[in-house]
């Protein structure tokens, strides 16, 4: 029995590699402006007027882990990491479609025990179909720590 | 934004991140990215960005005190442009390597 197997994360026959359409979404100066105060970049705020976004905002066009893979009540996922390939800048104004898939999923042992690891890649695309941007996300999906017994406190009668 | 309205409480409920066995409210990894990013803007000016490598090794938990380091560890002249690659750390005071990672980097030819 694998990790996964006996965990209880599962992976539907055809899930890995289907692509999933997440959305479009049309990027605004607010959005951007919202984003670089969020992440403190004072650098980027203090040319006002600007319409090219910081390179990482890409990060933020798509919807937290996508595809969802749906874990057990006994684990939790936690981000592993990301390799972006920035291309052509995000601007305000502009039209982007988001696509993601699950690329792979193996296991792994690490410093407090098994993981596994969901691979997903995520691809932005402008109105022309061009790639403007590609993620690749690391989801590590780890067992919930055994919770101490709660302190029950109350009135002595 | 999505940045700062994650539906998952560890970035926002400190109960609920120390009951998974975290110290504190969990700092979200494409925050640190977008930080070493702006620490790479900062020492190439004139540089553009193609590629940004990052692992989380540790959670860092907020409030944590940060340091960042970068060192050139490439640099390639081609017919278009010149290619820097770099390599990158965040460290939490007391050397704890929380985010490793690599950039990749283009300026045009003038």
């Amino acid at each position: 029995m694998t990790a996964a197997e006996a965990t209880g994360v599962t992976f539907g026959a055809g899930e890995v590699g289907r692509v999933v359409d997440l959305g479009t979404v049309t990027v605004t100066s607010d959005m951007i402006t919202n984003y670089a105060r969020a992440v403190g970049d004072d650098e980027w705020l203090a040319v006002p007027g600007r319409t090219e976004a910081p390179p990482t905002f890409c990060v933020a066009l798509r919807p937290g882990m996508a595809p969802d893979v749906p874990l057990p009540p006994t684990h939790f996922g936690v981000h592993g990491g990301h390799d972006l390939d920035l291309m052509v800048p995000i601007r305000a104004g502009e039209t982007y479609r988001v696509t993601a898939r699950i690329v792979d999923v193996f296991e792994k042992s690490g410093r407090s025990g098994a993981l596994i690891v969901v691979v997903r890649e995520v691809t932005i695309r402008d109105a022309l179909d061009h790639p403007v941007a590609r993620m690749v996300e690391r989801q590590m999906i780890r067992e919930l720590p055994i919770l101490q017994p709660a302190r029950v406190t109350g009135r002595r009668d | 934004m999505r940045t700062t309205g994650v539906r998952e409480s560890i970035f926002a409920d400190d109960s609920y991140a120390r009951s998974l066995g975290f110290r504190g409210i969990v700092v979200p990894g494409p925050m640190l990215t977008a930080y070493l990013e702006q620490f790479v803007r900062q020492h190439t000016s004139g540089w553009r960005l193609e590629r940004l490598s990052t692992t989380f090794r540790i959670p860092t938990i907020a409030g944590c005190a940060l340091c960042l380091h970068g060192a050139v560890t490439e640099h390639h002249e081609m017919a278009d442009g010149e290619h820097l690659v770099c390599d990158l750390v965040i460290e939490h005071v007391g050397g704890e390597r929380a985010v490793t990672g690599t950039a990749r980097l283009f300026r045009g030819r003038a």
